[in-house]
């Protein structure tokens, strides 16, 4: 009896023992060693490459390689318990695998790349209109000897490499005269020919004045109706100017970001000046603690409900969806995107949208003004009679 | 050599029981049918696995030795293995399915409902499988070991004449892959002669009806 109890507990005992992770310290891939966190560039005509581990032995135990993968590699297995063989992306896309021990979690992971490496360039700084310099670009690649890759300038706007708004030149290394007209941007990347002209990620650079790029705003403080901006910074040597256009905020820049308080609703812009000038203001307007939706008449209405909204029409906003629901089915009747309010001919004529309700079943509807989520304003509500 | 007793241990207790059938006839072995879940694992050389949630079901024998004493047997499918949860891409699962015969002895302190059983279990593996759920890439695991055996205890209560609730734990002490020689990646030379050593480890959770 009590050696059966204690049987009981010894088991019970040895099943809550901790789950321990070990990771392999480094995997062969193609007959090069990786650790954690690398990229293995494997050369693009290649459809499979072998990937082991070392033999680590716990007394007379090995530990066997386990391998998973991005969706667009798989493995299979090989005579060898620490190797698998690894198929690479029919289109030579990249991945990853994360390799450890059969029925161990840990993992360490390495990138699979066949695409070439993204090419540096010699000179960051910028050039203003009228002026241009010479370039030189360089890629990290060490397949040149048997799948050579060609460096592929091109330009957008007012900018020419070497004359031209493209430049091709064979060979790991490209150097070339970049001429700034009027702006705009230009580009480089790796090809190689002999793999469907596989490329390389394109090494993009703007020159003349800064553009604002990816703004982004949303409400941070719903009380006092504070606002965050952000933007993604063009680098060093750029400084941000944020300005009130019309309504009235309170601002506090921090660089490249703001915050923005208003209570009536405003629309604010911001500029970039590096040594080639200042670029386009970026304006947006930021609405007061309601949201978006002024007001809406008459109610009771009949044939015809018009929509008041707040903003100016013309600068760029936080996007909503305007969706009507019956009180009745609980389902949205009609919905609309800001995009349709802004571009219907009511609102471009007087600055409102005149909704024909004429056709719907009589009775209480609801309202709603559904913000992008991104901005965490809350949604609106009215409720409407139709009679 | 441990599993050489322990077989000898099941044949002498199989003998048993085909003795008392020749003896007595069939009046005093219960024959029923069991099932109930599994969350088995792996224990290797170095980690024990997360859970893998899973079923054995059979057919159930039971004899009474004594008033608090009785011998209990069961043949058995059972789907056991283990799974690692959180490999960054996805979980990897093993299965192993066996044919399995455990022989337990059942105490009732007192006579009671509730008894505390221990024993051991026979495994024939029946199917292996190693699977990747995030593509759910399927392969076979190679140079396992047909056999498994190890030991098992656990606790149990009897509703009624019938029917037998039980909590399990088995404790396998054969390793699931045998001894193999691994080969060199590069030149495909034999360079080790081992394995990883790999056990089972199953709770079960199982309700029995004996007619």
């Amino acid at each position: 009896m009590k050696k059966l109890f204690t049987l009981v507990i010894f088991l019970t005992t040895l099943s809550f023992q901790n789950v321990s992770a070990v990771a392999p310290p480094r995997v062969n891939i193609d007959g090069m060693w990786y650790t954690n966190g690398q990229t293995a560039y494997i050369e693009c005509n290649k459809a499979s490459v072998n990937v082991y581990i070392d033999l680590i032995l716990y007394g007379s135990d090995y530990l066997n390689i386990r391998v998973t993968t991005t969706p667009n590699l798989t493995v299979s297995n090989t005579a060898s318990d620490i190797m698998k063989t690894l198929h690479l992306d029919p289109d030579s896309q990249n991945g990853y695998i994360d390799v450890g021990y059969e029925n161990n979690s840990g993992d360490i992971r390495v990138y699979i790349q066949q695409k070439p490496p993204t090419p540096t360039i010699t000179v960051g700084s910028n050039i203003c209109a009228g002026n241009s310099a010479s370039i030189t670009a360089t890629s990290n690649y060490s397949f040149q000897s048997s799948q050579p890759i060609n460096l592929v300038w091109q330009t957008t706007g007012g900018v020419t490499v070497n004359g031209s708004s493209s430049y091709i030149q064979t060979g790991i290394s490209s150097t070339v005269t970049v001429a700034n007209i009027s702006n705009g941007t230009y580009s480089v990347k790796a090809v190689v020919s002999n793999c469907d002209n596989l490329e390389s990620t394109a090494m993009n650079v703007r020159l003349g004045p800064p553009v604002i790029t990816n703004p982004n705003y949303w409400l941070f403080d719903p009380g006092s109706n504070m606002w965050q901006f952000s933007q993604t910074s063009a680098g060093p040597g750029v400084t941000y100017s944020f300005y009130v256009s019309s309504g009235s905020a309170i601002l506090n820049p921090q660089n490249q970001d703001c915050y923005i308080s208003t209570t009536g609703g405003a629309t604010v812009c911001v500029s970039g000046t590096n040594s080639c000038g200042t670029g386009t203001p970026y304006c947006f307007y930021i609405p007061p603690a309601g949201g978006f939706l002024k007001t809406v008449y008459p109610n009771p209405a009949t044939d015809v409900l018009s929509f008041e909204f707040r903003g100016d029409g013309s600068s760029n906003t936080v996007s909503y969806e305007l969706i009507l629901f019956s009180e009745k089915s609980m389902k949205a009747v009609k919905r609309m995107s800001s995009d349709e309010i802004l571009a219907s001919e009511s609102f471009k004529a007087s600055q409102k949208l005149e909704m024909n309700v004429g056709y719907l079943p009589r009775g209480v509807y609801y309202i709603h003004i559904v913000p992008d989520s991104r901005s965490n304003l809350a949604v609106q509500k009215k409720r409407i009679i139709l009679e | 050599m441990k599993y050489t007793i322990l077989l000898i241990g099941i044949l002498s207790l199989a003998a048993f029981f085909g003795r008392t059938m020749n003896v007595y006839g069939q009046s005093d072995i219960r024959i029923g049918i069991t099932g109930g879940s599994n969350a088995s694992r792996i224990k290797t050389s170095t980690n024990l696995t997360d859970l893998l949630w899973s079923y054995n079901v059979g057919l159930a024998f039971e004899k009474g030795l004594s008033d608090d004493l009785s011998l209990a047997s069961e043949l058995v499918y059972s789907k056991q293995g283990s799974s690692i949860d959180n490999v960054s891409s996805g979980e990897y699962i093993t299965h192993f399915d066996y044919l399995a015969l455990p022989v337990f002895v059942r105490y009732s302190p007192g006579g009671k409902n509730v008894f505390f059983q221990a024993g051991g279990k026979f495994g024939y593996l029946v199917n292996d499988k190693e699977i990747y759920t995030y593509n759910n890439t399927e392969s076979n695991l190679d140079h396992l070991r047909q056999w498994d055996a190890g030991v098992l205890g656990g606790i149990g209560y009897r509703i009624g004449k019938h029917v037998v609730v039980d909590a399990r734990y088995y404790y396998g002490l054969t390793p699931l892959i045998k001894k193999h020689t691994v080969l060199d990646p590069v030149t495909l030379k034999p360079i080790f002669y081992g394995a990883d050593r790999w056990y089972n480890r199953v709770w079960s959770l199982n309700l029995t009806v004996y007619l």
